[in-house]
């Protein structure tokens, strides 16, 4: 069974669209969605997370229906949720926010919930800050917070918006530590507009621009699309999309390369760069 | 501190609650000043029990602390946990309960000085519970916004949890503003089925909109209606015995339509939930 | 609790740290100072569970009221202040009520008695030996204690009259010896 399975989803807000007929899967692993800010990414993901139905289209998520009432409950027991504005209760202390959340989640007997909680924020190392309000928190801290709640009752589907924003670098692979390991046995949809975190992490990904998904499949499979497309040279390429002159002085040109010259092994970035600089570019399965 | 320390026998003695009451009594006075030989005594305690009572001690200071709601609410029978989704209602805080106080306050106290004000507090007599209920969902104070809408608890339950707790605390600031005022006791009461109409017709509407634009929504109908003809002296047409039977029957028909839909709606807590 | 290299923070410090809702520094308080406290009300009470019990509430009750320490004199004394207080609380609760005719209200431990037993004398030690139990038990609970008349006869299950009358006598006879 497909754990995530979004058909021709359309959304729209007044006059924009934010979402169209996009069509995604996932599976067990860590499926990521890449694109600039504003691309649909958290509209996609406020969907897979049973807060929005689309306008057309539909959305299965654990094998059930989140547009029925019934079947959504049974989802959101299973489901773990990081929003991209977590918005917490500031005056709450760690500890009391999880708490909190961990009663929306239906644990009503006071001991084993407080097991969980407990056994959330140790996943996320939280505990010497767990009596600490959330005001006194920085900002990763505070995205530690949200993936603790994210992870209460061990949920089977958990769905990350830009898990890694604000981060400095140690945070970020201390964050991508937990991520990876959060991955195995369960399926994790997470966005991010940093190439290098989804290259890290995800076994998928679907780079979504403009409300529509330009490519889904392997990150390895990306990188392919860019075979034959980057070279270097002594010099800025006047037929390169892009080009940049590299730390040893050799210019890296990305695009349409002219004959004789030496090219070099894609990486995910330069794939990524040619899809978003190619507004047409055909939807690849 | 001092250069002088008790020796080892004493300390294990003393530990081990073997020392004669002299040398305990000389061992507890020098205990509380001399941090070396309080070490000391740590290894003649059995590290288990320190462990087993710091877990206890944990378990505790992590708790969150039970506010007074609480432990009112868990005397009158309520469940721990939904005693702290109560205490957890932004309207329940100081600072919101002072301005709908403080509104009314004012609107009592200028009944006082002037008729026709009398008849305007009952216009906005109701505006006070309604905006707690709204103040109870608006986004920006909600604890948990976004992740509440993704979570399994019931958004039903959880909306009349809210309203329930906004009312008990808002009503009786009302009345009492109410009953504060010069003349006829009946306009301390007036307000009162008025006030369930519009709350359950809210509520009804959240499986449309979500509650601050439901109680916008029906506070603003309210003042449209009520307020030109309160000025113009009909307070019959909002208040009398006959618009009471109407505000009866907009409470019961409300509150049977979301006993009835419970299993079938979808309430929006939050935008586009 | 993890074996961990021992924290430079003086107890002050880690008080004040404790204020700001600092865990390690909780857990290196509790490190210095449980030890001690479990033996000391563990002579004044026969009961481990009960005192489990009391050491738990003075540490939760220490975790909550850090900002409250006053900063003078030694953060021990100040937890021990909580603990035995706590202590006679849970005896009362778990005692049947002494007898209410004799009681009156507490008296608080006199300057005069500190200095007479702590300072102006030598041979302390000597003349607290001669003491009865019953009497130099009176003398602990208010002398080193600190407890008034009536914390001292809850701890010690006897009536604040009976306190009252075997500390009159415990004082004349150390006068006596000391003299």
């Amino acid at each position: 069974m497909t754990t995530v399975s979004v058909h021709g989803a359309t959304k729209s807000f007044g006059r924009t669209r934010a979402l169209d007929s996009v069509d995604l899967d996932a599976d067990p692993g860590v499926t990521g969605l890449l694109g600039p800010n504003g691309a649909g990414k958290t509209t996609l993901l406020r969907m897979i997370a049973t807060v929005l139905v689309p306008d057309q289209g539909t959305v299965s998520l654990l094998g059930r229906d989140p547009a029925r009432p019934a079947d959504r409950t049974g989802i959101r027991r299973r489901l773990g949720y990081l929003p991209q504005d977590a918005g917490f209760h500031r005056g709450f202390t760690v500890f009391e926010f999880v708490d909190y959340v961990a009663i929306l989640k239906e644990m009503t007997d006071r001991r084993t919930r407080h097991d969980e909680v407990r056994r959330v924020i140790a996943l996320t190392g939280l505990e010497s800050v767990s009596a600490k309000r959330i005001r006194a928190l920085s900002g990763g801290m505070r995205r530690r917070v949200g993936l603790a709640q994210a992870l209460l009752g061990d949920p089977d589907l958990l769905v990350l918006d830009e898990p890694t924003v604000g981060l400095d670098p140690e945070q970020r692979l201390r964050f991508r530590e937990m991520i990876s390991q959060a991955g195995e046995g369960r399926t994790v949809v997470l966005s991010s507009h940093q190439t290098e975190d989804i290259t890290a992490l995800c076994g998928r990904i679907a780079v979504i621009h403009q409300g529509r998904a330009r490519f889904v499949g392997t990150p390895a499979e990306l990188t392919e699309q860019a075979a034959g497309r980057v070279w270097t040279d002594t010099q800025r390429s006047p037929d390169a999309l892009t080009a940049w002159r590299t730390g040893d002085g050799v210019y890296r040109n990305v695009g349409d390369p002219p004959a004789g010259v030496e090219l070099i092994p894609p990486t995910l970035e330069d794939a990524y760069l040619l899809l978003m600089s190619e507004p047409e570019l055909e939807v690849t399965r | 501190m001092t250069g002088w320390h008790l020796d080892q026998e004493s300390l294990r003695r003393y530990s081990q609650g073997v020392a004669s009451p002299v040398l305990a009594a000389s061992a507890e006075a020098h205990l509380v000043k001399c941090a070396a030989c309080r070490d000391v005594i740590s290894s003649y305690v059995d590290a288990r029990r320190v462990e087993a009572i710091w877990r206890e001690v944990v378990d505790r200071v992590d708790a969150p602390r039970r506010t007074w709601p609480e432990r009112m609410l868990a005397r009158l029978g309520v469940g721990e946990a939904t005693a702290r989704l109560v205490a957890a209602t932004p309207t329940l805080r100081g600072p919101w309960l002072l301005a709908v106080a403080g509104v009314l306050a004012l609107a009592a106290w200028a009944a006082q000085a002037d008729e026709r004000f009398l008849q305007m507090f009952l216009v906005v007599a109701p505006l006070g519970p309604l905006a707690g209920v709204a103040v109870a969902f608006a986004g920006g104070l909600d604890p948990t916004r976004e992740i509440g809408l993704a979570a399994p608890y019931s958004g039903l339950r959880l909306l009349l949890i809210r309203t329930a707790a906004v009312l008990a605390v808002t009503v009786p600031i009302v009345a009492a503003a109410g009953l504060a005022l010069p003349g006829s006791k009946w306009l301390a009461a007036a307000w009162l089925l008025p006030t369930a109409g519009l709350i359950c017709t809210a509520l009804a509407l959240t499986s449309r909109m979500t509650p601050v634009v439901a109680v916008g929504v029906v506070a603003g109908a309210w003042v449209l209606v009520t307020a030109p003809a309160t000025v113009a002296g009909h307070l019959g047409v909002a208040f009398g015995i006959g618009a009471q039977f109407f505000w009866l029957a907009g409470a019961i028909g409300g509150g049977a339509w979301l006993a009835v839909t419970r299993n079938t709606i979808t309430i929006r807590l939050g935008r586009s939930a | 609790m993890v074996t961990r290299p021992p924290d430079p923070r003086e107890d002050s410090q880690l008080l004040a740290a404790i204020t700001d809702g600092d865990r390690e520094a909780f857990a290196e308080l509790y490190r210095r100072h449980l030890p001690w406290l479990l033996v000391r009300l563990g002579r004044r009470c026969a009961s481990p569970e009960l005192v489990d019990e009391v050491v738990q509430d003075t540490f939760v009750a220490v975790w909550r009221s850090a900002g409250k320490w006053d900063r003078r004199g030694e953060v021990a004394a100040w937890i021990w202040g909580i603990g035995i207080r706590r202590l006679v609380d849970a005896l009362r609760r778990s005692r049947p009520p002494t007898d209410e005719l004799t009681e009156f209200a507490g008296v608080e431990t006199s300057a005069e008695e500190h200095v007479l037993l702590a300072v102006q004398y030598g041979d302390v030690g000597a003349a607290l030996a001669s003491l009865s139990p019953e009497l130099r038990a009176v003398v602990q609970a208010t002398v080193l204690d600190g407890l008034t008349t009536r914390e001292a006869a809850r701890l010690l299950g006897i009536p604040p009259g009976t306190v009252k009358t075997r500390m009159m006598r415990a004082r004349a006879l150390l006068r006596e010896r000391l003299a």
